[in-house]
């Protein structure tokens, strides 16, 4: 591919494929399962797993995983819902583990 | 009971009874022989021929298989085949005991035995010259050393499973071409050291190449494809640090007729015309996930793949109908196309298909390993 001055894209450690950009990142100071995390406005080429309610550090709430569409590697979740108030700002927001995705180029 | 049967069963000679013995086809049976008496239990030793350890995923089942093993070993002289699975912690001092069958081992399995290293592969090689095929998967401590020395002993070696052995570099591939001249399967998946360069002057007797997930460069893959006589190529995943496609390489195996390269990011459609026209044998490709192949890529396939007789573009971005159109319109031979997911291709695409190819098998799943079962070359005829 030629030199493409555009948007800053994170991809899928595994496979390479796109998934999210680096102007999309609302907050890079999340807890993921293993270490950091980012959290995203938006995500691209990602599937989604079940709906599930889990513990997290901040509360209960509902999210599903979101996988790499490729080769189906667990990049993080997204949150469906917040049951405390002051977590109703991640709703429709995604979680990528910065352990998953890498700078594609830049 | 009659005194005289008891004493005819006593005259018959060990080969008689060793004739018996091969007559017999279930395990307990065997079993049931060996602990009849001592002279029986000789008998079942001398007649083993193969000790296999399955996976299991007990550790108590791996601790039984351990310490019976020496024992096992000892016994049994005339092995032809020893295949240990999951033993994570045998020592390369339990190889020693493989001497004992020496000269008729000719198959030796070390799956996920990670605890083997360069001085357990010195005394295979010393002790068992006709080796003919070794697996090493997961055996994470061997080195370009330790596999030097197995092929200076092992001349004979036809099949070797290097996968996930990630000290190993290009010096230790080169060795084995130097050293076996009979060397026809080779599996290199995820070796991250290996860039291909090893693989020069490989011979024609090279056939079947598993390089899932490895990190071949450009000049890499034109020494893979250098010997000329390889048929199966397994490419799945290749990681490109630098985002280049140095697939159009492969188009130099003109004997080649299975050609995986699945999930290849990078691969263009020059690459896809090079190997269309350079592979004139191609029979089984899959393209599955490729989503840097586009019209002029699907049209090379169409027009010059005349043995193509399956085809896998499942999950493909940029198959359009028009591609499809082209493929229909061409690769004569074509039996089975594995579809799906291609979010470019619509229904009436796939309807015109149908129509243009009534016998070409539409199918929707998704295959990763394609071709000839590799595991097949790893077993004794």
């Amino acid at each position: 591919m030629a030199e493409l001055v555009g948007p800053r894209v994170y991809s899928c450690c595994h496979c390479r494929n796109h998934v999210c950009l680096h102007d999309d990142i609302i907050s890079k100071a999340f807890q993921g399962r293993n270490g950091h995390a980012f959290l995203f406005s938006h995500a691209m080429n990602i599937s989604m797993g079940p709906k599930e309610d889990r513990q997290l550090m901040t509360g209960l709430h509902t999210v599903a995983d979101i996988y790499c569409r490729d080769c189906r590697e667990v990049l993080g979740w997204k949150y469906e819902r917040a049951f405390e108030e002051s977590q109703k700002y991640k709703e429709g927001k995604f979680i990528f583990e910065k352990a998953k995705i890498v700078k594609e180029n830049w | 009971m009659d005194d005289n049967v008891e004493n005819y069963i006593n005259f018959l000679s060990d080969d008689c009874l060793i004739c018996i013995f091969n007559k017999l086809e279930s395990e307990s049976d065997r079993n049931a022989f060996g602990l009849t008496c001592k002279n029986w239990f000789k008998v079942r030793n001398i007649a083993r021929k193969s000790i296999i350890f399955h996976c299991s995923f007990n550790p108590k089942v791996y601790k039984e298989h351990a310490n019976c093993l020496s024992k096992l070993l000892a016994r049994s002289p005339y092995l032809n085949l020893v295949s240990l699975a999951g033993l994570t912690e045998l020592p390369d001092a339990a190889l020693n005991q493989l001497r004992i069958s020496g000269a008729s081992l000719q198959s030796l399995s070390f799956y996920c035995c990670s605890g083997i290293t360069d001085d357990g592969l010195e005394v295979v090689s010393i002790g068992c010259p006709n080796l003919v095929s070794l697996e090493l998967y997961r055996c994470f401590n061997i080195t370009d050393h330790g596999l030097e020395n197995l092929c200076k002993g092992c001349h004979a070696l036809k099949s070797l499973n290097l996968g996930y052995c990630v000290a190993i570099s290009d010096q230790g591939i080169a060795a084995i071409f130097r050293n076996c001249p009979n060397i026809s399967t080779i599996i290199i998946a995820y070796c991250r050291g290996l860039s291909g360069v090893g693989f020069r002057g490989c011979p024609g007797t090279l056939s079947h190449l598993e390089a899932e997930s490895c990190m071949l460069s450009p000049d890499g893959l034109l020494d893979v494809v250098s010997g000329g006589g390889l048929e199966y190529l397994n490419l799945y995943n290749l990681k490109s640090p630098t985002g280049l496609d140095g697939l159009d390489r492969v188009g130099y195996a003109r004997s080649l007729r299975f050609l995986n390269v699945r999930m290849c990011r990078y691969l263009t459609d020059d690459s896809v015309t090079a190997i269309a026209s350079g592979c004139p044998l191609i029979e089984e490709w899959s393209l599955a996930v490729c989503h840097g192949v586009r019209l002029p890529g699907w049209s090379a396939i169409g027009l010059l793949c005349n043995k193509l007789r399956i085809l896998h573009v499942n999950r493909c971005r940029n198959i359009c109908d028009q591609g499809l159109q082209a493929l229909g319109d061409g690769c004569v031979c074509l039996q089975v196309l594995h579809i799906h997911g291609c979010g470019k291709i619509t229904n009436n695409g796939l309807a015109s298909f149908s129509i243009a190819r009534p016998n070409v098998k539409q199918r929707a799943d998704e295959v990763m390993c394609i071709g000839p079962s590799i595991e097949d070359l790893f077993r004794l005829q």
